[in-house]
């Protein structure tokens, strides 16, 4: 069935195929010229016309099947709106009225012109005048048939008195003497009798028809004009010879009589111009609706080749349009490959090579702006990767001071994702974040009064305060327009941090190396005065000097403290890292803390899943020493002190590691002591070093941790310390160092 | 139409005797009369019969009788290709009963004539033949039924076993 439909289909388009078109049209054409010859033939010799007929009616049939496959195709083409149909409708719908037109106003004057034409062939006063002659004719003949049979009265009287022995030569001798063709007697049967005739070799007479010689056996005479086989005409009149009384016995004569050549010529020309005449007269209305059918076949067919045409003109003439069609659509949608083909030397052929070369300039174009593009995606991701790696942070802002770009260190720097930022400006920036104010002021300021240089800048952070070095630029185009600015910053927390502490490190190892020094002999000193010259003193005088000796071995005992404290400060020594369960650790330092006395209260929530670390045991005991030796000294005026620490698993910046908080019900760190409690020498306590916390800090540090103090909002102070849960990941993670 | 007909058919000869009735449509009349010639077509076919498929045709035979009406003299002329003469009738009722009773008789089968199980089938047929009409009364002839004049088929079945 498929095979059926495919092959149809192929038959179909072949039949459309123009040249095989135009071939079968021209076939048709001839038939139909050839039906309209046979349709002029009045003579009855169209053997052709039925043949021709079927031909045509099979022509148009033909037409009207591929006419109305094409219009099928065009409507289905119309409906699913595929490119081009819509102008080919109306494009085939004005050439068919355009030669509709022309066509039915041709039609019908022909159609009038052949009804006027056929009907002047014909005149009144000549029929008139033609049945006149036939008349006249038809009189004169009657006149000498009458002349013929009062002759052949007198004949048949003369053979009746003669004997049957003379009948020939009387027969012979009547012939001669009237001219007759031929003279014959016949018996009331039929059979003959006797004859004469002018054709001496004719052995047989003439025989009349049985019914004429029934009825001149009834008595009748019979009398007619006969025409010959060559035209001529003839007369034949049969006279019954009756002897007196015996009717019975009666016998036929036959006489035969040609007309005159001269108007038997006459006659013949009249009869031949009447019947002419009569005929064409009778054919005219057959011939009307012949020559009218001849002229709608030829204008139906001529319609139906002049729409086929229509619609071949209509196609060719859209194909390069709906090519372009085509083409542009394909340019739409993104294809700069479309060529299409150049089928003509016309406008339309220009069109669609200028089509094509601007397609060819469009796809170099862009061509080179994928290159470009590429180059350029290169660039930035070879800057991205610059950036990416850079220690410092680096923000890029438009004219507009909106953020362009930044990498993932300055991210980590101010502690925020930046990437949510893109295309905002520093003031969206600091409504999100508050601690980003005075940052967001400096830019704003230095883009505001396009002021650029360096300038340390303050951040305030979970972890405390940091520095901010901030070096700003313009990028500035080719005119020396500003197109924006570019922010470079890094954080020199660390970097001032350990400067100041190894400023304060050396300070610390200078003054224990000065002071501890004289501190011995300066003991010893005292101590020996105290022991030799106390009993040599006057009772008066000696309770004055073992109230100085005392003193001086107190200060000194202090000042040792306070240089072992400096020396443990300024010590650098490694990280002695070992396994540490930090819960331990903290029950330790806590169970020394409860001696007898000691009113605070402590409070642990450990966290007993944790396992140990690797730590340095010493340090990290300091820190807990620490911490809560300055949590006890705070609680010293508090009633129901209460000391509470907690150890717990920790994640920061996708690091596992473990918190250790411990807080306080105290008054909490005051807000002088509170920013810069980690500096050196920084204390509320009135004998001390200041250097608990900043020996916290630095071991912290060292193990690759960090410490937060903080006054929480139920009161009391707090101090949390996280660490790694492993030391291993810092930069000196065999040999951490203390500094 | 025909009104009897009767065939005496064996392996030698084949006669046929029938008697016709003939009339003309007023339309064919008029023609007559008008100047036009007519033409008679008496065919006989004769058919090997066969039960299924359609029957292929032995011999066929055809006679034309054409007819034309002499206005100067008012006489109806019939003439026939095969006798090469014409008569003239006063009327047409004079020339119909002349040609009313058809006769044909033919030797000429002899041997050339195949077997056939199942016999012979004859037909008889007389027909106006509008294929000698002036061109433009064809297209008449196929829109009027007037001009369809044609007999019924007479038919006979013959046995093949003499």
């Amino acid at each position: 069935m498929k095979l059926g439909l495919s092959l149809s289909s192929k038959l179909l388009r072949q039949a459309l195929n123009p040249a095989a078109f135009l071939t079968i049209s021209a076939f048709f054409l001839v038939a139909i010229i050839g039906l309209s010859m046979s349709a002029q033939n009045l003579q009855g010799q169209g053997a052709w016309f039925t043949t021709l007929l079927i031909v045509n009616a099979v022509g148009i049939v033909v037409l009207l099947i591929l006419l109305l496959a094409s219009f099928m195709r065009l409507v289905r083409q119309y409906r699913k709106r595929i490119l081009g149909s819509r102008l080919m409708v109306r494009f085939v719908s004005l050439f068919i009225i355009l030669t509709i037109i022309p066509i039915s106003v041709v039609f019908y004057f022909s159609a009038q012109f052949l009804t006027t034409g056929v009907d002047s062939w014909f005149d009144d006063k000549i029929e008139q005048a033609l049945d006149d002659a036939l008349l006249l004719g038809q009189g004169f003949l009657e006149a000498s048939k009458q002349k013929i049979i009062d002759n052949a009265r007198v004949d048949a009287s003369r053979i009746v008195n003669s004997p049957d022995t003379g009948l020939i030569r009387l027969l012979e001798e009547i012939r001669r003497q009237r001219g007759y063709i031929e003279l014959d007697l016949f018996a009331r049967n039929g059979t003959a009798i006797a004859s004469s005739s002018v054709n001496a070799i004719s052995l047989f007479p003439d025989n009349p028809a049985k019914l004429d010689i029934n009825k001149v056996a009834a008595g009748e005479v019979v009398a007619k004009l006969e025409p010959m086989n060559n035209g001529a005409l003839q007369y034949r009149v049969l006279y019954p010879v009756v002897d007196s009384g015996f009717v019975q016995q009666s016998r036929i004569l036959q006489i035969i009589e040609a007309l005159p050549l001269r108007y038997s010529r006459l006659g013949k020309s009249l009869e031949q111009a009447s019947s002419e005449y009569n005929r064409l007269s009778y054919l005219r209305r057959p011939l009307k609706i012949s020559f009218l059918l001849s002229l709608s076949l030829i204008t139906l067919m001529t319609t139906l080749i002049s729409i086929w045409l229509a619609l071949y003109a209509a196609r060719r003439l859209i194909a390069p349009i709906n090519d372009l069609a085509i083409g542009t659509r394909a340019v739409a949608a993104g294809d700069y490959s479309t060529q299409l083909p150049v089928k003509s030397e016309d406008e339309l052929g220009l069109l669609v090579a200028s089509f094509n070369s601007m397609i060819t300039q469009v796809r170099r174009a862009q061509h080179d702006a994928q290159a470009n593009h590429l180059r350029e995606q290169n660039q930035r991701a070879y800057l991205q990767s610059v950036l990416s790696n850079l220690s410092s942070g680096v923000l890029s802002f438009d004219h507009v001071h909106r953020l362009q770009t930044h990498n993932t260190r300055a991210s980590a720097i101010l502690g925020i994702d930046l990437e949510h930022y893109t295309n905002k400006t520093l003031p969206e920036l600091c409504q999100t974040h508050q601690n980003l104010k005075e940052f967001c002021e400096h830019l704003n300021g230095v883009m505001d009064n396009g002021r650029t240089g360096e300038q340390e800048i303050g951040l305030d952070s979970e972890q405390g305060k940091q520095l901010l070095m901030v070096r700003t630029s313009t990028l500035a185009l080719e005119d020396h327009i500003t197109s924006g600015w570019v922010v470079v910053f890094d954080d020199v927390t660390n970097l001032v941090t350990a400067e100041r502490d190894a400023a304060w490190g050396e300070v610390a190892r200078r003054l224990a190396h000065e002071i501890k020094n004289p501190l011995t002999p300066i003991g010893l000193s005292a101590e020996r005065i105290r022991r030799k010259y106390l009993h040599k003193l006057p009772e008066s005088e000696r309770e004055a000097l073992d109230r100085s000796t005392r003193t001086i071995a107190e200060q000194v005992q202090t000042l040792k403290r306070m240089v072992d404290a400096f020396a443990s400060y300024a010590r650098s020594e490694r990280l002695n890292l070992g396994d540490v369960h930090l819960n331990h650790l903290i029950e330790d330092v806590v169970e020394l803390r409860r001696e007898p006395g000691n009113p605070v209260k402590f409070s642990l929530q450990l966290d007993k899943a944790l396992n140990p670390m690797q730590l340095d045991r010493d340090g990290i005991r300091q820190i807990l020493n620490n911490i809560v030796g300055n949590a006890c000294d705070a609680l010293h005026d508090t009633v129901d002190a209460e000391i509470t620490i907690c150890s717990q698993q920790e994640i920061q910046q996708d690091q596992a590691g473990v918190s250790i908080r411990v807080q306080d019900n105290g008054p909490g760190f005051g807000s002088d002591i509170i920013a810069r409690v980690f500096e050196p020498y920084i204390t509320s306590k009135a004998d001390g070093t200041g250097l608990g916390m900043a020996i916290v800090k630095r071991i912290a540090q060292a193990h690759g941790g960090f410490v937060i103090v903080s006054n929480p909002e139920q009161g009391g102070g707090c101090v949390k310390v996280w660490l790694p849960e492993s030391s291993s990941d810092t930069s000196n993670k065999n040999t951490p160092e203390i500094i | 139409m025909i009104e009897q007909a009767n065939a005496t058919f064996n392996q030698s000869s084949l006669s046929v005797d029938a008697r016709f009735d003939l009339q003309l449509s007023d339309a064919v009349n008029e023609a007559l009369h008008n100047g036009v010639s007519i033409q008679l077509l008496t065919t006989l076919d004769l058919f090997t019969s066969r039960p299924y498929i359609w029957d292929p045709r032995i011999a066929q035979w055809a006679f034309t009788q054409q007819i034309s009406y002499h206005s100067l003299t008012n006489r109806y002329q019939l003439s026939s290709p095969q006798q090469k003469e014409s008569r003239s009738y006063s009327s047409l009722s004079d020339l119909f009963a002349d040609i009313e009773n058809f006769s044909f008789q033919s030797d000429i089968l002899g041997d050339t004539l195949p077997e056939s199980k199942h016999g012979y089938k004859l037909q008889l047929r007389i027909a106006l033949d509008n294929t000698v009409l002036p061109t433009p009364l064809r297209v008449m002839t196929y829109i009027s039924s007037a001009w369809r004049l044609r007999s019924d088929i007479h038919e006979w079945f013959i046995d093949g076993t003499p």
